[in-house]
């Protein structure tokens, strides 16, 4: 007991203290520690601050984008310009259902897909391994292979749909206005509940087992156990995952843009590709870089709130 | 409580079986389309191959230009990884070990690198890479990857700073400085963590497309991702050029996967707890 209370103060004292080097104090800390950050800092600051700033103040300006002479300042046209552009609306129309698709199919199927693993029947170190593996994949070749398999003419969904009888399925999906966000959601799910349904894994491992166990004690069975003890210990970490699959669902623009490139007639449109549309071929630098600035600061807003109620665990 | 086990067995085989099966569907149709020649796939889509037929492979590898796409995205990957590695370790360590003043600030400046969706830069991008002449060159894909270096610092930095005073303290006197500090004894200590790391990033220079996309403008210089782009459109009825283009671009992050399960998941976990 003594010795625990020891170690622990020693570890409090070690946290807390100057680091050795302070103390020491030969030369200033900033001289010594400025060679150890400058490689990270500069290319950060080089390749990622400086385009980031870049994409603000471009959307301030109106740019064709070929010669530097040609740039103007537009103030907040580019903004308002939105506001009489149809096909933004719809992007973020689509936007949002994406968030809504991705959050309802891939934390739904994920959770379920946990508590089940969580079940322990033999093999389900196996299972675990097979659901993680599209997560590895590129979304290119996902892309690509969904688009062979949904061909309207050979591929695999629709032979596959009438052979087990689901006729009014078959016919085409990503030229079908009607379908195209669904299965592009669907494709969206296969590749990413893998991970989602890792970090359930990860907080049901760590439910300490004595709590199932005095459930099964008082008569629980598996399903009540799951009910009254294991979802109320999930709650912060399902809204963990919620906020998580929100801000990844805002980065989707390769799935898109290999199987529809927007299509059909902007039925797949998303902020990300109509920003990439308008910078790089209608040319319009300044106004793709508001869209993109209007992404930027809705991912801003959710990860500031995923910062400030979820402090991350400091262990890995 | 052995019964409630075979029932759940009952309950559960039949579930993850399903679940697994469209997983693993796709990517084995993906891979036993490519060993059937054409005429074959379009006889029947499903069949599995009656002879191993690897003209596909032969003809994505030489006209295909894979064997370019291939050894583009190796170079980019590897030097990429290998950058970070010991850049964002250095960052880290100089967070960890010394006492700056406006350290705390700066630390928190590299954090905002966390939260940026990488597609908001490409435009910007592109027209820096236009300004300093890198576009169609691996430092604009090389120097694009160096730059997202947060993660990186974040997870070691958090390492480092747990090490224990007295191994610190020890190197200390025997009279290390910090450099021999940093690659005798804190750069071992953390190899578990610069593994997770190495596969984190890896995965998703390896799998990236939105930058190629952007910055690679000539077909010598695409990456794998662009190339099977590239080649669904010049193929577009060669299906079975196209799934052996798709399983050579997957072999690569497959074979990591599966020696790296564990270093991949933290990585994921902490991508993901990153905040």
């Amino acid at each position: 007991m003594a010795a625990t209370a020891t170690r622990e103060q020693e570890t409090a004292a070690t946290d807390s203290a100057p680091s050795l080097a302070h103390r020491a104090r030969r030369r200033p800390d900033w001289i010594l520690a400025a060679p150890f950050l400058a490689p990270a800092l500069v290319f950060y600051t080089l390749f990622l601050m400086v385009p980031l700033l870049g994409t603000v103040a471009l959307s301030f300006t109106q740019w064709t984008g070929f010669n530097f002479a040609n740039i103007q300042l537009a103030g907040l046209d580019n903004y308002r310009a939105m506001g009489a552009d149809p096909i933004f609306w719809m992007s973020l129309r689509h936007n949002v259902i994406f968030m809504v698709g991705a959050i309802a199919l891939r934390v739904t199927f994920a959770l379920f897909l946990a508590l089940a693993l969580d079940q322990r029947v033999p093999f389900s170190n196996l299972f675990r391994g097979i659901y993680l593996m599209p997560t590895v994949i590129s979304l290119v070749v996902v892309g690509v292979v969904f688009r062979l398999a949904l061909s309207p003419s050979l591929g695999l969904i629709n032979p596959f749909f009438s052979a087990v009888g689901l006729d009014a399925l078959t016919g085409d999906w990503l030229g079908n206005p009607n379908r195209v966000l669904p299965i592009l959601i669907l494709i969206d799910t296969w590749h990413g509940f893998g991970l989602y349904m890792f970090l359930f894994i990860a907080r049901l491992a760590a439910i300490s087992e004595e709590l199932h166990e005095a459930a099964f004690v008082d008569g629980a069975n598996s399903l009540q156990d799951i009910w009254y003890i294991t979802l109320p210990l999930l709650r912060s970490t399902t809204a963990m995952v919620l906020l998580l699959a929100a801000i990844d669902s805002l980065k989707v623009f390769a799935i898109i843009y290999v199987m529809t490139s927007g299509g059909p007639n902007h039925r797949s449109e998303v902020l990300s590709t109509w920003a990439y549309f308008q910078a790089f071929t209608a040319n319009k630098v300044g106004y793709g870089n508001a869209i993109l600035v209007v992404l930027l600061v809705i991912t801003f807003v959710l990860a500031y709130i995923q910062v400030t109620y979820f402090q991350p665990r400091e262990e890995y | 409580m052995r019964r409630a086990r075979v029932v759940k067995m009952i309950v559960l085989y039949p579930l993850f079986l399903l679940v697994a099966a469209t997983i693993l569907y796709p990517l084995a149709w993906m891979i036993y389309s490519s060993l059937k020649s054409d005429s074959d796939i379009f006889a029947d889509v499903f069949a599995l191959p009656t002879s191993l037929y690897f003209e596909n492979y032969l003809t994505v590898f030489t006209t295909g230009g894979m064997d370019i796409y291939f050894k583009n995205s190796l170079l980019v990957s590897i030097v990429s990884v290998a950058g970070l590695l010991l850049f964002t370790s250095m960052a880290a360590y100089a967070f960890a070990m010394f006492n700056l003043r406006g350290g705390k600030l700066l630390f928190l400046f590299t954090l905002i690198g966390l939260m940026v969706p990488p597609q908001a830069l490409i435009i910007s991008g592109f027209k820096w890479m236009a300004i300093l002449k890198l576009l169609s060159t691996y430092w604009a894909l090389i120097f694009t990857y160096f730059g997202w270096g947060s993660f990186g610092i974040l997870v070691l930095r958090n390492f480092f700073t747990a090490v224990p005073r007295e191994i610190k303290d020890a190197a200390r006197i025997d009279g290390a400085g910090h450099w021999q500090m940093f690659t005798r004894i804190m750069l071992p200590l953390a190899r578990p963590s610069l593994a997770t790391i190495a596969i984190f990033y890896f995965m998703w220079i390896w799998n990236d497309f939105i930058y190629p996309l952007v910055y690679m403008q000539t077909q010598d210089m695409y990456t794998v991702p662009l190339g099977i782009l590239f080649l669904n459109g010049r193929y577009i009825i060669q299906w079975g050029l196209q799934m052996a283009g798709l399983a050579v671009a997957t072999i690569p992050p497959m074979i990591v996967y599966y020696l790296f399960q564990k270093q991949f998941v933290r990585g994921i976990m902490a991508g993901a707890l990153k905040g």
